[in-house]
């Protein structure tokens, strides 16, 4: 009826849906991880991921004109690009404002429900 | 400085009117493509927007823009570059699930290293695309480049996620891109200094 039923149909919503479960655990990442670094590797990177499945997604909609695709790829190019030199800026801002890493030892474990 | 040096020489494009035009065309053209909307108002803002960019950034892209790339390279070059970006996209995806299941553990498992390596890579532009590399794989950031030293500072998430560069597996991928030879694995520096080097 709709188109929504269509094997297409259904492997967009399979990527979607993927991706969208990584957006979802890099906003965990964020709010468990320990410091700046770890943090921004959860943001930048499950992010990163999360974009690739569901612009991938996104090609499978049924509908999708030519010129629509070209635009996605378009915008996932520049997200990929730009996601790594941003996360890099917030990382080299952080060190170069002298924030240390925080290290993992046998004796200081993150509690549960992480670090606050 | 070698950007200023073969600009000065008035090698490739320079620092000129031209590839200013070259610069702000492609611009405009990706605006247009991805806008869609082909009024007065919204080219108008293409036209604004590419110019800032044009204004903005033109020193770096100009610099780099016509060097060392003898033609009859180009295609060899071309079909390098596809493998270099079908190989990086492949290495995402694992290490994405692998940074998601860190996360997700309740004892959250994450265990942070910073790790020092030169690389032999010689062009500034081959060692931005080392450094890009590095934040857009899942689990390593990126934290400095020496541009004297060719020293790299990288933020590894665990030790393993760190393995293509402790192998120099990454580096000399792209060597080959920028037509250069393999060298053997870096030496590496581990902060803090793991009494057992971490786990590969």
């Amino acid at each position: 009826m709709n188109g929504l039923d269509t094997p297409m149909a259904i492997v967009a919503i399979v990527l979607i849906s993927a991706g969208l479960a990584f957006l979802v655990i890099s906003v965990v990442g964020v709010l468990r991880l320990p410091d700046l670094y770890t943090r921004t590797h959860a943001v930048a990177k499950s992010e990163t991921l999360g974009l690739i499945l569901i612009f991938g997604g996104l090609f499978f909609v049924p509908g999708l004109t030519w010129d629509a695709a070209v635009r996605l790829v378009l915008v996932l190019g520049f997200s990929v690009l730009a996601n790594p030199t941003a996360a890099h800026a917030l990382v080299r801002a952080g060190r170069e404002s002298g924030v240390e890493p925080w290290v993992s030892t046998d004796d200081v474990k993150p509690p549960p429900g992480g670090l606050t | 400085m070698p950007q200023q040096h073969s600009a000065d020489q008035g090698r490739g494009p320079g620092l000129g009117p031209g590839s200013m035009a070259v610069e702000f065309v492609l611009m405009l053209a990706f605006w247009l493509a991805i806008s869609g909307q082909y009024n007065v108002l919204f080219i108008a803002m293409g036209v604004v927007s590419a110019a800032l960019v044009t204004w903005f950034t033109h020193r770096y892209v100009a610099a780099n823009l016509g060097r060392h790339t003898p033609p009859s390279t180009i295609p060899l070059r071309w079909a390098r570059s596809i493998a270099y970006v079908l190989w990086l996209l492949a290495r995402i995806p694992p290490a994405g699930v692998l940074i998601a299941w860190v996360v997700l553990q309740p004892r959250l498992p994450v265990e942070p290293y910073v790790l020092r390596f030169t690389t032999h890579l010689e062009s500034p532009v081959a060692r931005t695309t080392l450094a890009n590399s590095i934040t857009l794989v899942p689990g390593t950031l990126t934290l400095d480049v020496d541009p004297d030293t060719r020293e790299f500072t990288v933020h590894a998430f665990v030790p393993s996620a760190a393995d293509d560069l402790v192998s120099g597996e990454m580096q000399n991928r792209i060597a080959r891109l920028f037509l250069q030879d393999p060298a053997p694995p870096p030496e590496v520096v581990w902060e803090p200094a793991a009494e057992e080097v971490p786990r590969r």
